[in-house]
């Protein structure tokens, strides 16, 4: 979301570049910086593939007397990174989507480009979208008419072609997008919409803080149609974009996938079994039962770059840890039973609709797994709240949900694990006692540094509150509603976090 | 439009045809962002000129519209005391931007060695 930081006197734009895995995000906007003369920042990088962003910061051209500070930031393209492109996508006001052009990968740029649109059409102004056709020099890259002609048929975009090793168009591009999110300030500022203060994110430290908690997940865009919020590792009913199935891979007959090595030999892919032997499933018998629900689901588990194993979608999450592949059933039977313990001595805590699987891995080893029926969390509730509830309603949720997390905090210290608390892992019915609805930790997870309660609601409601001042016009009456009457000491930090913490 | 190593090309053309040449660029009209820099002195900070320069050409417009005036503008010429700056339109949406050194140049070579090359900007 653009906006005005009144204390540098600079509108403050973010500009996203997006495309498939390898298509010369990074090195355009390496070119990008040498060519302005500005640093660039990647945070992580793995084999020269990015994990979570690249960041370059520029203060140039002009709008209505204000310099534009442009924040301009490449996302990772690997599937199994998608919460974190999301994240970025988020706040972009303008998207250069990066298409390698070479035949061998133009397809990947169609399929990306049909799901970005559909979220950039969706949001309120619309985001605009530039086609940098990169990789022009390539002996097997499309001829310029089939490309321009094949993105025309997806949608009538700018498409301008580049060679981001040499520079080449890059600047152009870049600048044609600065244009399009000068598009969205102004409709913003017609509407009175456009946000004043401080970014929300200042520098790569800042968003890096941001991206880090986000787990590793393949999330596609909501579907628009499926009337729900998208949540942060977590994905919509509609999963995987239908463009996106052709990169799913699928398990073979006989069942298994082939899918990563470990230990030299190549691992079996998950796959829920309800005829399974006992002994290798918690609870015994409601674990089978959920196992039943879980097999008609078409989910596959991926290898994240972590080591971790993750599927999401139609309402549950599937994980594994790196570290839970064992040796031998014994081995890891011993561990299933002890994770069993852990969850019913905590089952009053948890959210209900969960299961420890031991699964064969293949090569006589076994690798364990939970999987766990997603629940609607608090933070869904404060998103919804957000969009519909009026200034003063959305003051009463504000302050309803902070008692609740704060009592979340208290329920959930007792445990004898580590349940971390916060916006996700919170239950969102406030009616009832708070519930753990994340992952189970394994046994033995570091507690961490546990925060008092102030500097919790603090640190899990003040990204919120920034983001409804952007969003509310109404974001003052929220702000007195919330200072406005005597409660809780809770209610009184969150009244004051909004009045002068954001 | 001109890929950025032809336009910088053009812009090394200007330079060798305008004695005196301090630094062009050339830039976006909407958003003051430039498409293409040169220049010959790290004190002068083309990027803000540019972006300024931009508001500039846009309030000419204004007040064009305002007069009721139906033309369009082709260049602005600003003489300094030691400089003289020229912004040129090369389309509706670019323009080049010009500083020469007075004291080693003169209008007519600033004219003419836009004049020479602008068309090769669009």
């Amino acid at each position: 979301m653009p906006i005005f930081d009144k204390e540098r006197g600079v509108l403050v734009v973010r500009v996203v570049y997006d495309g498939p895995p390898m298509s010369g995000k990074t090195t355009t906007l390496r070119a990008l910086a040498n060519g302005l003369g500005v640093a660039i920042t990647s945070p992580e990088e793995r084999d020269g593939r990015t994990l979570f962003f690249d960041w370059v910061e520029y203060v140039g051209g002009i709008f209505e007397g204000r310099q534009i500070r442009c924040q301009i930031v490449s996302v990772p393209g690997q599937k199994e990174l998608a919460n974190r492109r999301r994240r970025l996508l988020d706040a972009a006001d303008a998207v250069v989507m990066v298409a390698d052009t070479r035949s061998s990968a133009i397809d990947d740029a169609y399929v990306l480009l049909g799901d970005l649109l559909q979220w950039t059409r969706a949001q309120e102004p619309p985001v605009g979208v530039v086609i940098q056709a990169n990789k022009r020099d390539e002996p097997d890259s499309v001829p310029r008419a089939q490309i321009h002609e094949d993105f025309e048929r997806i949608a009538p975009l700018a498409v301008i072609d580049t060679v981001a090793t040499t520079g080449e168009g890059v600047r152009e591009a870049f600048v044609f997008a600065v244009r399009l999110a000068l598009d969205r300030v102004r409709a913003l500022a017609a509407a009175r919409r456009l946000g004043e203060g401080s970014p929300d994110v200042d520098g790569p430290a800042e968003l890096m803080n941001r991206l880090a908690p986000l787990s590793i997940a393949p999330l596609a865009f909501a579907n628009p149609d499926a009337g729900e919020a998208p949540i942060a590792g977590e994905t919509t009913s509609a999963d995987v974009a239908p463009e996106y199935e052709h990169l799913v891979p699928r398990p073979r007959a006989n069942g298994s996938l082939v899918a990563a090595e470990q230990d030299g030999a190549a691992e079996r892919v998950f796959v829920p079994d309800p005829l399974m032997p006992g002994g290798f499933i918690w609870p015994p018998v409601d674990g089978r039962m959920l196992l039943h629900e879980v097999a008609q689901l078409v989910r596959t588990p991926v290898l994240t770059p972590c080591g971790d194993w993750w599927a999401a979608g139609e309402g549950w999450r599937f994980h594994s840890s790196a570290s839970s592949l064992f040796r031998s059933a014994d081995s890891g039977r011993q561990e299933l039973i002890e994770w069993a313990r852990l969850h019913v001595a905590n089952v009053h805590r948890l959210s209900p609709g969960r299961t420890v699987i031991l699964a064969d891995a293949g090569g006589g080893r076994f690798r364990l797994w939970q999987l766990v029926r997603v629940s609607h969390a608090l933070r869904d509730r404060l998103v919804a709240s957000m969009a519909e509830a009026s200034a003063g309603e959305l003051a009463r949720e504000l302050k309803a949900a902070a008692s609740h997390l704060v009592r979340a905090r208290s329920a959930f210290t007792g445990s004898d694990i580590c349940l971390p608390c916060t916006l996700w892992t919170v239950s969102g019915d406030l009616q009832r006692q708070p519930m753990f609805v994340g992952l189970m930790p394994k046994p033995g997870s570091d507690r961490g540094d546990e925060l008092d309660e102030s500097s919790l609601v603090e640190r899990e409601f003040l990204p919120l509150l920034r983001s409804l001042k952007n969003e509310r016009d109404d974001f003052q009456t929220v702000v007195s509603a919330l200072s406005s009457e005597n409660g809780s000491r809770t209610a009184e930090t969150i009244g004051r976090l909004a009045a002068s913490g954001v | 439009m001109a890929r950025e190593k032809e336009l910088l090309e053009v812009i090394e053309k200007i330079q060798n045809d305008a004695s005196g040449f301090i630094a062009a660029s050339l830039v976006d009209l909407e958003s003051g962002m430039t498409l293409a820099v040169k220049a010959t002195r790290t004190d002068f900070d083309l990027t803000a000129a540019s972006a300024y320069n931009s508001e500039l050409v846009k309030q000419k417009i204004k007040i064009m519209q305002t007069l009721g005036l139906n033309g369009s503008i082709e260049d602005m010429l600003i003489t300094l005391t030691d400089q003289i700056h020229l912004i040129k339109m090369v389309s509706k949406v670019t323009f080049l931007y010009l500083a020469v050194d007075r004291s080693q140049s003169n209008l007519a070579i600033v004219r003419s060695a836009v004049a020479k090359h602008a068309a090769a900007l669009s």
